[in-house]
Parts: structure tokens; sequence; C-alpha cells
């Protein structure tokens, strides 16, 4: 895919990050954070499903791309795609909750890189939503009971298959 | 120590001859690519069964070639690029392990297409050289070993058997069954009751099946499935003349001076070649990566690969043709509670059309969507060319998955052999150890197309009588990764075919092939049953002939 930087926004101040992600030591700060305050804009809470910091989007991501199993194209993509949009919003992180919505619902669908991005991050979202808590997502099973899945059982002992 | 028997491979093709042989008391070798695991380390795990490569080759090390027809010329995408995974379950058991175990007979009439229907001018369908009555007792003994649960369902084309009923009674059929066999009955189809590999009741090492919700896709916790690994080679590891070897990647087959083989080459876990000697060697890897190592086993004898001095080794690979239509039900349809039960089969499929008068048909099979939760919430993602984000894509996860269900089915028709559906080497495209990889030409004849849409709107009938929502038919002329045959044709003439009648190989008389590569046609139904059923009269061919032939 050709790349494009994403289209620029005005930056308003706003908010400052306050999430505790101390424990991420695989992944750049500002990606970490950019990548956090997106995920919540992706996931919001809503009367009838978590919100990505509910299931722990950032925490699934964190633990498992780095693993040797990880796609190394999707791995570029999620960390490269939140260092181009940063460049590109580079007060993404200072503004109100309502313009970080409207930036992203703006360029999601306008903008072929973003759209390919984002599609990316919700699909790894999904995974974090939905594959079993072991992987460090879905905390307290949240994503299964969100949407009556019937779990499968035996639940894995190990991840990544890893014979017992 | 020069084994008496080395299996190349552990899947359907291999297990009836580890079974049969050992217990005959030949000292077997099994040289299985990937691990040997056992029943307790599998799980219902989405991320390692079907979102990662774990229980496969990871693609960026070892792929495939696809050879497809593009902008007038044939072009070969590795599948490193594409993400169309041709492995299928390289462990102890192979595929089989991963099957939904629906087991269909080929019928009297798919051992003779060429004689029985006008075929495309593009076509190299031939009769076998074997009747359904030769085939028929080994149908029967899988039944009984492997192990198959149903009920004989009574219907214009039903194939004869020798044993009135399946071994074990049905599987417990979902709700929704009701509504299909009334929709049947309305459309006057016959209601066909779908036979499973997968045992109802308990049986020595194996529990019945649990109904889990994952099934296909899925290696088996209680070993109630037929997977080669549960139903024919624990079963002989008892008898100590078993060895398996996992972690076994083979390489090339090694030819003496009297043109047998004399060894099998592998690369063992750690990177370091090994040799393994044996009187006979079976080969059963796959057809593709079966017929890749017998291209790839070059020497003085066998310029074009073991085998393949009458150069039709690769050639005429088959797979399914077909698709899927699917289907959206909920509670306007029946009783939500009701549709939401889990785990249980649907067993029907639609059979009156796999034979016509003008041309030879094909069969549809009435399956729910395997439970994978990610794979389902990726495919909502999009609303037409838009990216769905926020409350919207939540709202649309939680409606979707509370109230809904889809029921597929599953078009199969006839691969029609051609000039441009085979199996090549080349040198350009190499694995992580430096082997050529298999090629896969994909080319298709238009009437296998035709026959697929024939049956779609069999299948589309069925859900509007039922009542199904959104129905979407997405069929085409592409193989399935998972049905392979093909590659090593067996046939009575040396020139045309690699193997004779008893899958032994012309040119090399302590070689036999048992996977699904001897098929000149595949029928219309999935391919395990019949290489289960081939490896079996295979295997009676060996024991009986045993030191005629080394």
């Amino acid at each position: 895919m050709k790349r494009r930087l994403f289209i620029k926004f005005t930056a308003v101040s706003g908010l400052l990050f306050s999430s505790n992600l101390s424990f991420a030591r695989n992944i750049p700060s500002d990606t970490l954070k950019i990548l956090d305050e997106v995920y919540i804009i992706l996931f919001p809470k809503t009367s009838t499903m978590p919100s990505a910091k509910e299931f722990g989007a950032i925490e699934f991501l964190v633990k498992n791309i780095n693993h040797k199993s990880f796609d190394d194209y999707d791995k570029n993509l999620v960390l490269n795609g939140a260092k181009d949009f940063y460049s590109s919003f580079p007060s993404f992180l200072e503004i109100s909750k309502e313009e970080k919505s409207k930036i992203i619902h703006d360029i999601v669908n306008t903008n072929d890189y973003a759209q390919t991005w984002l599609s990316k991050l919700i699909y790894y979202g999904f995974e974090a939503l939905l594959a079993d808590p072991i992987y460090g997502g879905n905390k307290k099973q949240i994503g299964w009971s969100s949407v009556n899945h019937k779990i499968g059982y035996p639940r894995p002992k190990l991840t990544y298959g890893l014979k017992v | 120590m020069i084994y008496d028997v080395c299996v190349v491979g552990s899947g359907a093709g291999a297990g009836p001859i580890i079974y049969e042989l050992a217990k005959k008391g030949l000292k077997v070798c099994v040289l299985e690519k990937g691990e040997a695991y056992k029943r307790a380390d599998f799980s219902k795990d989405e991320i390692a069964n079907a979102r990662r490569d774990i229980y496969t080759p990871k693609l960026e090390e070892q792929y495939h070639t696809i050879e497809e027809f593009v902008d007038n010329e044939w072009t070969k995408f590795p599948t490193y690029e594409t993400g169309w995974n041709f492995w299928n379950g390289s462990f102890l058991g192979g595929s089989s392990n991963y099957m939904s175990g629906f087991f269909y007979r080929l019928k009297p009439d798919d051992f003779k297409l060429a004689s029985k229907y006008k075929q495309s001018k593009e076509s190299n369908v031939v009769d076998w050289p074997i009747s359904y009555e030769d085939m028929e007792p080994f149908y029967d003994r899988t039944e009984k070993v492997v192990g198959v649960s149903g009920e004989v369902s009574d219907y214009k084309h039903a194939e004869p058997r020798s044993s009135k009923n399946f071994p074990y009674k049905a599987l417990s059929e979902h709700p929704i069954v009701k509504l299909v066999d009334k929709s049947f009955s309305s459309l006057g189809f016959s209601i066909v009751k779908t036979p499973r590999a997968i045992l109802s009741e308990d049986v020595e090492h194996r529990s019945a099946c649990y109904y889990s919700n994952y099934c296909g896709s899925y290696a088996c916790s209680s070993g109630a499935k037929g997977s080669s690994r549960e139903a024919l080679i624990i079963p002989v590891l008892k008898t100590n003349n078993v060895d398996i070897i996992a972690n076994a990647f083979v390489i090339k087959l090694n030819t003496d001076k009297n043109k047998k083989i004399k060894s099998a080459t592998y690369i063992n876990k750690n990177g370091n070649k090994k040799q393994i000697e044996a009187k006979l060697f079976v080969v059963a890897a796959q057809a593709v990566e079966t017929s890749r190592l017998l291209l790839n086993s070059k020497d003085e004898n066998f310029p074009n690969g073991v085998a393949n001095n009458s150069g039709n080794v690769g050639k005429n690979f088959l797979s399914s043709s077909g698709g899927i239509i699917s289907g959206t039900f909920d509670e306007s349809i029946m009783d939500l509670k009701e549709l939401m039960t889990p785990g249980l089969f649907v067993n029907r499929a639609i059979k009156d059309f796999y034979f016509t008068k003008e041309f030879k048909g094909g069969m549809v099979e009435l399956v729910f969507d395997h439970a994978n939760p990610i794979r389902r919430a990726n495919s909502l993602k999009w609303e037409g060319n838009d990216l769905l984000i926020g409350k919207a894509l939540q709202d649309k996860l939680h409606q979707v998955f509370t109230k809904t269900k889809t029921l597929n089915m599953e078009v199969f028709a006839d691969w029609t052999p051609n000039d441009n559906s085979f199996i090549s080497v080349d040198e350009k495209y190499k694995d992580k150890f430096g082997v050529p990889v298999a090629n896969i030409r994909i080319g298709t004849v238009k009437e296998d197309l035709e026959v697929s849409n024939f049956l779609a709107k069999k299948a589309k009938a069925l859900f509007e009588k039922m009542g199904a929502k959104d129905i979407n038919s997405n069929i085409s002329a592409l193989p399935s990764q998972n049905l392979q045959a093909g590659g090593c044709r067996f046939g009575d003439n040396p020139k045309t075919s690699v193997l004779n009648k008893y899958c032994q190989a012309h040119e090399v008389s302590n070689l036999f092939v048992t996977d699904g590569s001897f098929m000149p046609t595949g029928g219309s139904v999935p391919y395990t049953f019949t290489i289960y059923a081939n490896s079996f009269r295979v295997a009676e061919y060996i024991k009986e002939n045993f030191e005629k032939l080394i």
C-alpha cells in the first residue's frame, strides 16, 4: 500500500493523558498513548458493550505484539500508523474528547491510510475483546459475557498452543 | 536400523497403513513434519487454532505459490504475500484433526465419470481403475474402525451398503432441523442425514462427543472425532511396532541402483539432516506436499523426480469447486433460545442433484458458522465500503451476536482435472531450508462453476423457504485449500498415471502413495472418507504381499 500521511487538523489544547501504562516497555510511550486514546473512540462504553479500557485493548496489544506469531506487517502497521497519526495531529493528546472523536470520525472513511490503520486496530480490538483472557484482554470474560458468547471447553492452560 | 515400513505423514492417508501394518507385526517408522501433541494439549483457543500460524508453519518461512491466470498470463503469488494458507494441520494426525467429519462415500458412478457423462473439451477426466464394489468393503471397515455415527438415508442416489446401519447412533441435532426438514419437504427435496466420523458414545480410549461448539478447525478434546491420531495411531502404540519421529520434515527420497527407495532424508527440529532406511515407503503428506516431495527427489535414476520418468507427477491436481451461501436467522423465524442452542449438529444435506440427466451435479451441506467469535466480529466491521467505529460498531456487534445465528450451505461440485491444474516446483521459490516449495496452478473449466451456480440456486431456494434473511452467495472457481487430491493419479497405464491400482508407483516397486493424490476425480464430497477407505485397501494389499514387494 502506498503510504500517505493523515490529513492535518488544527490543534486545540485539552485534556492530559492520564492512563497508567508504565508496564509497556516494548512500545514507545507516545505511541502507546495514541493507541490508548484511539481505542477509546473505536470501542466506547455503551449500554450493552464494555469500553476498550474495560476489556483491555492496550494490555492485550502490549502482551502479544512482540510474539513471534504476530504478523510482521500488522505490527508495523499498528505502530507506524500511530507514529504517523501523531505527527499529523501533534496536539491530539491535548485536545478534548469530542475533538479527538471528531478527528477519527472525519478521517476513518476519507483517508485510505487512516482506514487501513484503524481497521487493523479494530481487528486487534476484537482479539482483545473475544480471545481467552489468558492473552491479557477480555478481562473477567467481559467480552464473552457482553455478547452472550458460549465458551468452548477446555479453555487453554497456556498461550499459543504450548504443550501442557 | 532398517524399518520394514517408513510412512511419510500421519493423517488420513497414513493412519490405516500404520494401524494395519503395525498390527501385523511390521516395524513402522512414522515421519511427521510437525509436533506429536497429546489430547490434553488441545483447547478451544481461537488465537492458537485459527488466528495465528501455530499448528501450521509460519508462511514467511514455509509457503506455497499459487499460480493464477492474471492479465493473460499465469502468475505465481507466494502465500506469505496473500495470506492464502494451504497448510492444514502440521502435527500428528494431520488435517484429520481439524475436519468437521461429515463422511459421505463416493457413489458407483463417481468411479466412471468419463464413461457416464459428457466432459468439457478441456477435461482430463478418466474412469478409475477400480469400481465402487472394490472400495465398498473398505468404506465399511472405515465406518467401524474410525467410527461413524449416523442414520442411513434412503434417497434416489443413495449408494449400496454392505452394512445396513452405521455402527454408532446419530449425533444430537439442533432444533433448526425441524424447520429444515419442513422446508425440504415443501421443495420436494429428500431429507438426507449427515453421517459423521464423530463418536456418539464412548469407545475404548475415546469418549463420546460433548458438543463443544468448537469442532471444525479444532482438534478434539474428547477423542470423539475420528482423527488418524485418535482412531488409528494411538491404538497401535501399545504394539511397540511404531516409532513416531515428530518434527521430521522429509525433503528427499533416495533411490538405489535397483531404482527402489532406500532411504528418506529429513530435517529435524534442530535443522539437521537425518536419514531413515526402510524396506518399503508409503508417502501420505497430503496431495500438494506429496507431489512436491516426489518432484524434489531427483537423482540419476529419476532426473525429474522420483517415480516421474513418465512426467505425470503433479498433474491433474484436484480441489473442490463451489463456495458458500449464508443466511441469517433470528427470533422472527424461530424461538431465540432454541436458535442459540450451541454445539449441536444440523446434519442435513441436499443430495438430490448429485447426478442429473444432463451433467454431473454435486451436493450442498448445511452447517452453522463456526463459533469463532473473533472471526465473526471482524466480518461485521464494514458497512459497504465504510469502516464502522464507536457506538455504531459496538451496537452492531451486540445485535448480531445476541440476536442472530448464521447458517451456511457449503456447495461441493466436482473439480474437473485439466492441463492447468497441477503441482510443480520452481527453483526460484524456496523455503527457509532451501527446499523448492510447491507451486499450485489452479486453472478450472467453466462448466465446474456452472454446476456450482446450479447448486447454489437450490440452496437459495431452501433459504428462502426457511425465511432466512441477508442471504449471501459466495460461489467461485477457486479451490478450497483444505480439499486437496490428485497429482499422482492411479491407473493401469504407466504412461498416463503415476500409481497402479494398488497405489504402488509404476516406476518404483517399494513406493506407495496413500493420501488423496491417487484420485483421478474427487467426487462432490470431502475426500477424507475415501482417503481413509483407500488407505485401508492399500494396507490390505501390502499386508498380503509384503515379502514380494520388498
